[in-house]
């Protein structure tokens, strides 16, 4: 599976991809990138399979990101991890597609029962 | 909003822990942050306003962002150890955030490096304040609690 992990810290996403590995998931491919508008031209360059972001970035937020590619017709899975998580910001984003929202900080137990969920 | 001190260090401490895998303990105020330091802010806006505020010396800095980028603290560069400050201070930020029961956008964090760092925010009064040890260096948390039309400032 190709999985585009999009953070506008460097740290995060090497948090994120790690987290995957300690769940025995290293064989994946991971492609990164480090704002909204980074992420929404790998979304098509690199045809991922999952899209795993952050809310808060420049140039392009996770949101505007997300209504960005279901607009260009991207039905990749999407989900967020995010210190945004408030009742307003979850409902925003699984009304634009998101499949799940992960709350900073996580750990693999919490990713891979929001992975589960979405494979289910 | 009322940030109680109890909170904030249980906060802070599961944020190191969960995601550095290190132990933060409180530790008297009077422990203070000396000698180089980095510290970094988010900003909250809307129907509450503040700011939350990160301090670190320069030896935590470099071991918090040693164990995010999962590499050796002599491997890690300026830019790794503003990345790494910065996305706590978010975390942190994001979870104050997430008390205030309404609506309210976060900002994306600064971050300033140099000895002696204070930094003040015009017109804000600390809120809340709690100084942990990490690594036998002490570090700051502080909430600034800026007036909004709601919330007016209290008299002295």
């Amino acid at each position: 599976m190709k999985i585009l992990v999009v953070d506008d810290s460097k740290a995060m996403r090497m948090i994120v991809i790690r987290t995957f590995r300690q769940l025995g998931q290293a064989e994946h491919e991971f492609v990164e990138a480090e704002d909204g508008a980074d992420g929404l031209a790998k979304l098509r360059s690199e045809q991922p399979d999952l899209v795993i972001s952050d809310w808060n970035m420049p140039e392009m937020t996770g949101i505007e990101l997300l209504e960005a590619a279901r607009a260009e017709g991207a039905t990749t899975t999407f989900g967020f991890i995010t210190t945004e998580t408030s009742t307003e910001f979850r409902e925003r984003a699984i009304a634009a597609g998101a499949a799940f929202m992960l709350a900073k900080p996580f750990d693999a137990v919490a990713l891979s029962e929001a992975l589960g969920a979405v494979a289910a | 909003m009322l940030v109680l001190e109890d909170d904030l260090t249980a906060l802070t401490g599961g944020v190191w822990e969960a995601f550095l895998g290190l132990t933060a303990e409180p530790v008297p105020p009077d422990d203070a942050v000396v000698g180089s330091c980095y510290s970094s802010c988010v900003h909250i806006s809307g129907a509450w306003e503040g700011s939350v505020n990160l301090v670190l010396p320069e030896p935590l800095a470099r071991t918090v962002a040693a164990a995010m980028f999962d590499l050796p603290p002599s491997d890690v560069s300026a830019e790794d150890l503003t990345d790494a400050v910065g996305e706590l201070a978010n975390i942190i930020g994001g979870n104050v955030k997430g008390m205030i029961d309404e609506p309210c956008e976060l900002s994306l964090p600064v971050v300033a490096a140099g000895p002696g760092i204070s930094l003040s925010i015009p017109g804000a009064e600390v809120l809340q304040s709690v100084t942990l040890s990490s690594g036998g260096h002490a570090f700051q948390v502080a909430v600034h609690a800026r007036p909004t039309p709601r919330t007016p400032r209290s008299e002295p």
